[in-house]
Order: structure tokens, then sequence, then C-alpha cells
């Protein structure tokens, strides 16, 4: 018993190796940084790389000429950007109050000027690649045009949305 | 109006319609004069297709140098004051094409908002009703 292995001490190795060399595929997976915020019912995310910046919901100035779907612009420390409705933009009709609650995101699409108004911060998360999928047959149609991916966040499908296309659709 | 010679400060004619305060270039006034309808003038509000005003207090009318065919009314101004050129802001890329066509052709922006920068060359609606009576 003492110069052989304990059966149970070959499987805890076991398990342990097993571990590491999951861990290493984890590890070396791709992953990608995703933001989710709330529109009406719906989850939504941009790409960590498209999004610079979060701001509290401000003021926001009309500006003669916008339409609809651009509300207006604010003041970030000094700059001006425009603020894109995209609930406007996706057709939710859903409204809610513009409130203290609401976020404008900055986004580094366009001229990096411009921000989306959201209702509600949900997360920041890191998505492995493989976790990503292409685009549910049963994605809402208002949204596939705009859309890149789809994710699982918590039992709830994200999608992934390309701000570049929003806001080509708000110049439009 | 063309300029040729680069300039540091700009001086406006600040007023407020609404929530939202419009500068104009004191360049491009020829005069500023009481308020006194004519079948050629037109509201500033029109101007910018802005939701109208309930009960706008024009107090004023303004007539813009080579365009005194087309008085804009206009409420009482706020101010006149002294900007630096290089406190203006362009308009976002999504705002450059529609705004343009209203005459918006920059931000200045504020403590709490901005100052909308306003020319009446630019300004569709002016040109048109301006060539329209020059007809």
């Amino acid at each position: 018993m003492t110069s052989a292995s304990l059966k149970s001490d070959t499987i805890l190795r076991q398990i342990d190796a097993h571990n590491l060399t999951e861990k290493i595929v984890a590890i070396d997976e791709e992953q990608i940084c995703f933001f989710i915020f709330q529109l009406g019912g719906y989850l939504f995310a941009f790409g960590g790389s498209q999004t610079r910046e979060i701001l509290p919901y401000t003021t926001i100035t009309w500006i003669p000429g916008a339409t609809a779907l651009i509300p207006g612009v604010i003041n970030v420390r000094g700059d001006v950007a425009a603020v894109l409705d995209v609930k406007q933009i996706l057709s939710i009709n859903e409204t809610s109050p513009k409130t203290a609650d609401n976020f404008v995101v900055m986004v580094r699409a366009g001229d990096g000027r411009t921000g989306i108004l959201v209702d509600t911060i949900v997360d920041v998360v890191e998505v492995p690649v493989s976790e990503t999928t292409q685009l549910l047959p049963t994605l809402d149609e208002r949204f596939k045009r705009f859309a890149l991916n789809q994710f699982e966040y918590r039992r709830n499908m994200v999608t992934v949305l390309d701000a570049s296309l929003l806001i080509e659709k708000a110049t439009s | 109006m063309v300029m040729d010679i680069d300039q540091n400060e700009l001086q406006l004619l600040i007023i407020s319609l609404g929530d939202n305060r419009y500068g104009i270039d004191i360049d491009q006034i020829a005069y500023l004069t009481n308020f006194d309808t004519t079948e050629s003038s037109v509201g500033f509000e029109q101007l910018l297709a802005a939701d109208p005003v309930m009960n706008c207090p024009y107090s004023k009318m303004l007539l813009i140098k080579q365009q005194l065919q087309t008085p804009i009314l206009i409420p009482e101004p706020d101010e006149v004051t002294t900007f630096q050129v290089s406190d203006i802001h362009k308009l976002p890329a999504v705002l450059t094409v529609a705004s343009g066509k209203k005459g918006i052709w920059g931000l200045l922006p504020q403590k709490s908002g901005v100052i909308i920068l306003i020319d009446f060359y630019k300004n569709q609606l002016f040109k048109r009703l301006a060539s329209s009576i020059d007809n």
C-alpha cells in the first residue's frame, strides 16, 4: 500500500491534470469583452473595442434639423457629442422617461463624437469566442440588420450591435 | 459674406428660444429693430423648423445684410458676447448634413448646455424666401 499509489491519489492527480488542461484551454481561447445594456425589455451589447466611455445621463440639447433618431447633443467635458436614440432606430416602442438612471455610451465608431442613449447598464463580461453564435433565426427582424452576433448571458440571449451601422442609419 | 482673414474672436448676438440658446454672428446683422410684422417677415423658429414655442414673444426684427427684404422675427435678445473662435466646435458628423441645411454650423459648449451657431446665409428656407422675393 505504501509503495504503490493509492487509487484515490491517482484519481485526484488525474482530476488535477484534467483541470489544468481545461484551464490552459480557457486561457488560450480568445475572449471578447462585451458591454451589456438594456433597451426596453431587450438585452444588447457592444464589443468592448467599440465602447469608449460610459457617461451618466445629462441634459440633451436639441439641434435644429436633427431627426427623431438624434435627440440632440451633450457637452462632454467641453467637447460636443451627438446622442442617438437607439430605441427609435431599432423600432422599440417601449418608451421610458429619460431619467438619471439612463446612460450615454460613447462609441468609437464614426467620428468618435457619438453617444448611444441606453436605459440601463447591465454588465461588462468577457465571453470566449466559441460562445458567441451566429444570429439565431428567431432574432427579431427589427434588430437583424444592426446585429453582429449573439451570446448567452444568464439564460438570456444578448444581441451584439454594430455601432457603425446604427450611426449609418441615423445619418441616412 | 466671405471672410478670408483668420480671426480669433467672434461677436455673437445670443437669443433664447425654448430651452435652446442660439448665436448669430453680429457681422451678418444689418439692423436690429423693434417688432413690426410685414408680409415678408419670417419667424426665427420657422427657419429652424423647431416646435412652435407657445406664445413666442417676438419683440425684435433682424435685418440680415444683403437680405434686407426678409426680416427675421426674434424674441428679445439675451446679450451680445464675444467668444474665442478656438472654443467653437464643429457639428458631430451625424448632424452635419441635416442640421447644416438649417444653417447650423457650429456649437459653443457652455457650463450648462451649448450655444447653437446659425448662419442665415446657409439656412435653406431663408435662402428660398429671400430669392422668391427677389424674383
